[in-house]
Protein backbone atom coordinates (compact mmCIF):
# COMPACT_ATOMS: atom_id res chain seq x y z
CA UNK A 1 0.00 0.00 0.00
CA UNK A 2 1.46 3.42 -0.64
CA UNK A 3 0.42 6.47 1.32
CA UNK A 4 -1.83 8.18 -1.68
CA UNK A 5 -3.66 4.82 -1.06
CA UNK A 6 -3.58 5.05 2.84
CA UNK A 7 -5.00 8.11 2.67
CA UNK A 8 -7.84 7.63 0.06
CA UNK A 9 -8.88 4.43 2.76
CA UNK A 10 -8.99 7.08 6.08
CA UNK A 11 -12.50 7.44 6.13
CA UNK A 12 -13.39 4.11 6.03
CA UNK A 13 -10.57 2.77 8.22
CA UNK A 14 -11.91 5.41 11.07
CA UNK A 15 -15.46 4.33 10.19
CA UNK A 16 -14.41 0.50 11.35
CA UNK A 17 -15.47 -0.54 7.27
CA UNK A 18 -12.18 -1.82 6.51
CA UNK A 19 -12.08 -5.73 5.40
CA UNK A 20 -9.53 -7.45 7.80
CA UNK A 21 -6.82 -7.90 4.40
CA UNK A 22 -7.67 -4.35 4.25
CA UNK A 23 -6.89 -2.97 7.51
CA UNK A 24 -4.03 -5.76 7.43
CA UNK A 25 -1.93 -3.73 4.87
CA UNK A 26 -3.50 -0.53 5.79
CA UNK A 27 -1.86 -0.76 9.74
CA UNK A 28 1.21 -2.05 8.18
CA UNK A 29 1.79 0.67 6.33
CA UNK A 30 0.77 2.89 8.96
CA UNK A 31 3.91 1.33 11.24
CA UNK A 32 6.63 2.10 9.10
CA UNK A 33 5.30 5.45 7.61
CA UNK A 34 5.23 8.53 10.42
CA UNK A 35 4.59 10.97 7.55
CA UNK A 36 1.25 8.98 7.40
CA UNK A 37 0.72 8.55 10.87
CA UNK A 38 1.35 12.12 11.03
CA UNK A 39 -1.71 12.64 8.45
CA UNK A 40 -3.77 10.67 10.20
CA UNK A 41 -3.50 12.42 13.46
CA UNK A 42 -4.12 15.39 11.44
CA UNK A 43 -6.92 14.17 10.14
CA UNK A 44 -8.38 12.79 13.16
CA UNK A 45 -7.97 16.05 15.02
CA UNK A 46 -10.08 18.12 12.23
CA UNK A 47 -13.08 15.66 12.26
CA UNK A 48 -12.89 15.92 16.16
CA UNK A 49 -13.23 19.69 15.85
CA UNK A 50 -15.94 19.51 13.49
CA UNK A 51 -17.65 17.24 16.09
CA UNK A 52 -17.19 19.79 18.79
CA UNK A 53 -19.03 22.31 17.05
CA UNK A 54 -22.43 20.01 17.72
CA UNK A 55 -21.51 21.32 21.51
CA UNK A 56 -22.21 25.51 20.48
CA UNK A 57 -24.35 26.72 22.47
CA UNK A 58 -28.14 27.17 21.12
CA UNK A 59 -28.78 31.08 20.21
CA UNK A 60 -32.33 31.85 22.22
CA UNK A 61 -34.98 32.65 19.72
CA UNK A 62 -36.19 36.17 19.67
CA UNK A 63 -40.00 36.52 20.74
CA UNK A 64 -40.85 38.69 17.87
CA UNK A 65 -39.30 35.01 15.72
CA UNK A 66 -41.59 32.70 18.17
CA UNK A 67 -44.45 35.34 17.78
CA UNK A 68 -44.29 36.01 14.12
CA UNK A 69 -43.94 31.57 13.44
CA UNK A 70 -47.08 30.74 16.10
CA UNK A 71 -49.41 33.46 14.36
CA UNK A 72 -48.27 32.11 10.85
CA UNK A 73 -49.04 28.40 12.17
CA UNK A 74 -52.75 29.73 13.08
CA UNK A 75 -53.81 31.07 9.62
CA UNK B 1 -37.83 15.69 26.89
CA UNK B 2 -39.86 12.54 28.74
CA UNK B 3 -42.39 10.79 26.49
CA UNK B 4 -45.39 11.72 28.39
CA UNK B 5 -44.87 15.22 28.11
CA UNK B 6 -44.00 14.81 24.23
CA UNK B 7 -47.86 12.67 23.90
CA UNK B 8 -49.54 15.85 26.12
CA UNK B 9 -47.45 18.30 23.21
CA UNK B 10 -48.63 16.60 20.69
CA UNK B 11 -52.02 16.37 21.37
CA UNK B 12 -51.71 20.13 21.97
CA UNK B 13 -50.44 20.47 18.11
CA UNK B 14 -52.85 18.10 16.71
CA UNK B 15 -55.43 20.78 18.08
CA UNK B 16 -53.38 23.91 16.72
CA UNK B 17 -53.33 24.95 20.46
CA UNK B 18 -51.12 28.30 20.45
CA UNK B 19 -49.20 27.11 23.54
CA UNK B 20 -48.30 23.42 22.25
CA UNK B 21 -46.82 25.61 19.30
CA UNK B 22 -45.24 28.22 21.42
CA UNK B 23 -43.44 25.11 24.04
CA UNK B 24 -42.30 23.11 21.20
CA UNK B 25 -40.02 25.96 19.58
CA UNK B 26 -38.95 27.14 23.62
CA UNK B 27 -37.81 23.38 23.79
CA UNK B 28 -36.61 22.63 20.45
CA UNK B 29 -36.22 25.94 18.64
CA UNK B 30 -32.59 26.78 19.94
CA UNK B 31 -31.55 23.88 18.79
CA UNK B 32 -32.94 23.79 15.26
CA UNK B 33 -31.87 27.53 14.97
CA UNK B 34 -28.65 26.55 15.52
CA UNK B 35 -28.70 23.59 12.72
CA UNK B 36 -30.17 26.36 10.29
CA UNK B 37 -28.03 28.88 11.29
CA UNK B 38 -25.26 26.20 10.74
CA UNK B 39 -26.56 25.31 7.04
CA UNK B 40 -27.11 28.97 6.02
CA UNK B 41 -24.51 30.71 6.97
CA UNK B 42 -26.29 33.52 8.75
CA UNK B 43 -28.77 33.29 11.39
CA UNK B 44 -30.96 36.23 9.42
CA UNK B 45 -31.11 33.24 7.07
CA UNK B 46 -31.36 30.69 9.64
CA UNK B 47 -34.28 32.46 11.15
CA UNK B 48 -36.35 32.56 7.76
CA UNK B 49 -35.17 28.81 7.24
CA UNK B 50 -36.40 28.15 10.86
CA UNK B 51 -39.92 30.14 10.70
CA UNK B 52 -40.84 28.06 7.28
CA UNK B 53 -39.75 25.00 8.72
CA UNK B 54 -41.86 25.03 11.96
CA UNK B 55 -44.90 26.92 9.89
CA UNK B 56 -45.10 23.56 7.93
CA UNK B 57 -44.35 21.29 10.76
CA UNK B 58 -47.49 23.12 12.84
CA UNK B 59 -49.77 23.21 9.63
CA UNK B 60 -48.95 19.57 8.34
CA UNK B 61 -48.38 17.93 12.13
CA UNK B 62 -50.96 15.25 10.21
CA UNK B 63 -47.58 13.64 8.56
CA UNK B 64 -45.66 13.34 12.05
CA UNK B 65 -46.75 9.81 12.59
CA UNK B 66 -44.92 8.77 15.59
CA UNK B 67 -42.01 6.40 13.60
CA UNK B 68 -39.50 8.82 14.79
CA UNK B 69 -39.03 11.67 18.01
CA UNK B 70 -41.03 14.62 17.74
CA UNK B 71 -37.56 16.21 17.46
CA UNK B 72 -36.09 14.17 14.68
CA UNK B 73 -39.05 15.00 12.58
CA UNK B 74 -38.75 18.78 12.98
CA UNK B 75 -34.92 18.59 12.73
CA UNK B 76 -35.23 16.82 9.01
CA UNK B 77 -37.90 19.25 8.03
CA UNK B 78 -35.60 21.85 8.74
CA UNK B 79 -32.38 20.83 7.21
CA UNK B 80 -35.21 19.96 4.33
CA UNK B 81 -36.09 23.16 3.64
CA UNK B 82 -31.87 24.97 4.05
CA UNK B 83 -31.32 22.48 1.62
CA UNK B 84 -34.04 24.12 -0.53
CA UNK B 85 -33.17 27.32 0.36
CA UNK B 86 -29.55 26.71 -0.38
CA UNK B 87 -30.75 25.40 -3.96
CA UNK B 88 -32.08 28.54 -4.93
CA UNK B 89 -29.37 30.72 -3.79
CA UNK B 90 -27.59 32.11 -7.26
CA UNK B 91 -25.11 29.22 -7.12
CA UNK B 92 -21.59 30.84 -6.81
CA UNK B 93 -18.83 29.56 -8.72
CA UNK B 94 -18.23 26.68 -6.60
CA UNK B 95 -14.31 26.53 -6.37
CA UNK B 96 -12.61 23.31 -7.10
CA UNK B 97 -11.75 21.38 -4.12
CA UNK B 98 -8.76 19.83 -5.95
CA UNK B 99 -6.12 22.48 -4.34
CA UNK B 100 -7.30 21.49 -1.05
CA UNK B 101 -6.47 17.66 -1.23
CA UNK B 102 -3.03 16.56 -0.24
CA UNK B 103 -0.48 15.52 -3.35
CA UNK B 104 1.63 12.66 -4.20
CA UNK B 105 5.01 12.17 -5.58
CA UNK B 106 5.60 9.78 -8.07
CA UNK B 107 6.20 7.20 -5.58
CA UNK B 108 3.11 7.20 -4.11
CA UNK B 109 4.66 9.59 -1.07
CA UNK B 110 2.67 12.64 -0.12
CA UNK B 111 4.08 16.23 -0.47
CA UNK B 112 4.43 17.41 3.14
CA UNK B 113 4.43 21.38 3.44
CA UNK B 114 5.36 20.97 7.08
CA UNK B 115 6.67 17.87 8.72
CA UNK B 116 5.34 19.72 12.53
CA UNK B 117 3.13 18.01 14.98
CA UNK B 118 0.14 19.03 16.00
CA UNK B 119 1.06 19.80 19.21
CA UNK B 120 -2.47 20.60 21.27
CA UNK B 121 -5.32 17.76 21.58
CA UNK B 122 -8.25 18.70 19.83
CA UNK B 123 -10.05 18.63 23.16
CA UNK B 124 -7.45 21.90 24.13
CA UNK B 125 -8.10 23.72 20.92
CA UNK B 126 -11.79 23.26 21.19
CA UNK B 127 -12.24 24.55 24.38
CA UNK B 128 -10.85 28.36 22.66
CA UNK B 129 -13.91 30.18 21.44
CA UNK B 130 -10.82 31.27 18.81
CA UNK B 131 -10.41 28.22 17.52
CA UNK B 132 -14.30 26.76 17.16
CA UNK B 133 -14.81 30.55 15.31
CA UNK B 134 -11.65 29.06 12.63
CA UNK B 135 -13.69 25.70 12.46
CA UNK B 136 -16.45 27.69 11.32
CA UNK B 137 -15.13 29.99 9.23
CA UNK B 138 -12.66 26.80 7.23
CA UNK B 139 -15.81 24.86 6.67
CA UNK B 140 -17.56 27.84 5.32
CA UNK B 141 -14.64 27.86 2.67
CA UNK B 142 -15.34 24.51 1.50
CA UNK B 143 -17.14 23.88 -1.71
CA UNK B 144 -20.78 24.22 -1.30
CA UNK B 145 -21.27 20.68 -2.32
CA UNK B 146 -18.77 19.29 0.04
CA UNK B 147 -19.18 21.57 2.72
CA UNK B 148 -23.47 20.11 2.83
CA UNK B 149 -22.23 17.28 3.15
CA UNK B 150 -19.84 17.65 5.91
CA UNK B 151 -22.52 19.60 7.73
CA UNK B 152 -25.26 16.44 7.77
CA UNK B 153 -22.98 13.87 8.17
CA UNK B 154 -20.26 15.04 10.96
CA UNK B 155 -22.58 17.75 12.59
CA UNK B 156 -25.78 17.20 12.27
CA UNK B 157 -25.22 13.17 12.19
CA UNK B 158 -26.97 11.95 9.63
CA UNK B 159 -26.17 8.15 7.88
CA UNK B 160 -24.97 8.24 4.44
CA UNK B 161 -28.45 6.78 3.10
CA UNK B 162 -30.56 9.41 4.07
CA UNK B 163 -27.62 12.26 3.22
CA UNK B 164 -27.70 10.77 -0.50
CA UNK B 165 -31.48 10.83 -0.50
CA UNK B 166 -31.84 13.93 0.76
CA UNK B 167 -28.97 15.20 -1.82
CA UNK B 168 -30.45 13.14 -4.52
CA UNK B 169 -26.90 11.90 -5.30
CA UNK B 170 -25.57 8.22 -4.80
CA UNK B 171 -24.31 6.89 -1.56
CA UNK B 172 -20.60 6.18 -2.69
CA UNK B 173 -20.76 10.00 -3.81
CA UNK B 174 -21.78 11.22 -0.14
CA UNK B 175 -18.85 9.23 1.05
CA UNK B 176 -16.55 10.94 -1.73
CA UNK B 177 -17.62 14.19 -0.94
CA UNK B 178 -17.75 13.35 3.18
CA UNK B 179 -13.92 12.38 2.81
CA UNK B 180 -12.64 15.17 0.54
CA UNK B 181 -14.28 17.84 2.60
CA UNK B 182 -11.84 16.37 5.61
CA UNK B 183 -8.98 16.28 3.68
CA UNK B 184 -10.02 19.72 2.84
CA UNK B 185 -10.94 21.06 5.85
CA UNK B 186 -7.47 19.32 7.33
CA UNK B 187 -6.02 21.37 4.64
CA UNK B 188 -7.51 24.48 5.61
CA UNK B 189 -6.61 24.39 9.38
CA UNK B 190 -3.05 23.43 9.47
CA UNK B 191 -1.44 26.85 8.79
CA UNK B 192 -3.55 28.10 12.10
CA UNK B 193 -2.95 24.82 14.70
CA UNK B 194 0.87 25.16 13.11
CA UNK B 195 1.78 28.92 12.68
CA UNK B 196 -0.21 29.71 15.87
CA UNK B 197 0.62 27.63 18.55
CA UNK B 198 -1.76 28.40 21.26
CA UNK B 199 -0.60 27.63 24.73
CA UNK B 200 -3.06 25.68 26.72
CA UNK B 201 -3.17 26.28 30.75
CA UNK B 202 -4.38 22.49 30.87
CA UNK B 203 -0.55 21.41 29.66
Amino acid sequence: MTCKQLIEFLSEYLAGGLSADERARFESHLSMCSACRRYLSQFKTAMDLTNQLKSDPAPQLPPDLVKAIVDAAKK
Amino acid sequence: MTPPDESQILAGLRKGDSAAFTRVLEIFGPRLLATATRMMGSEHDGQDVLQEAMVSCFKHIGNFKGESALYTWLHRVTVTAALMKLRTRKRRNEAAIEPLLPTFHEDGHRVESTRHEWAESSESLAQREEMRQIVRSCIDQLPESYRTVLLLRDIEEWDTAETAEALGVAQGVVKTRLHRARQALRTLLEPYIIQRPLTSSSQ
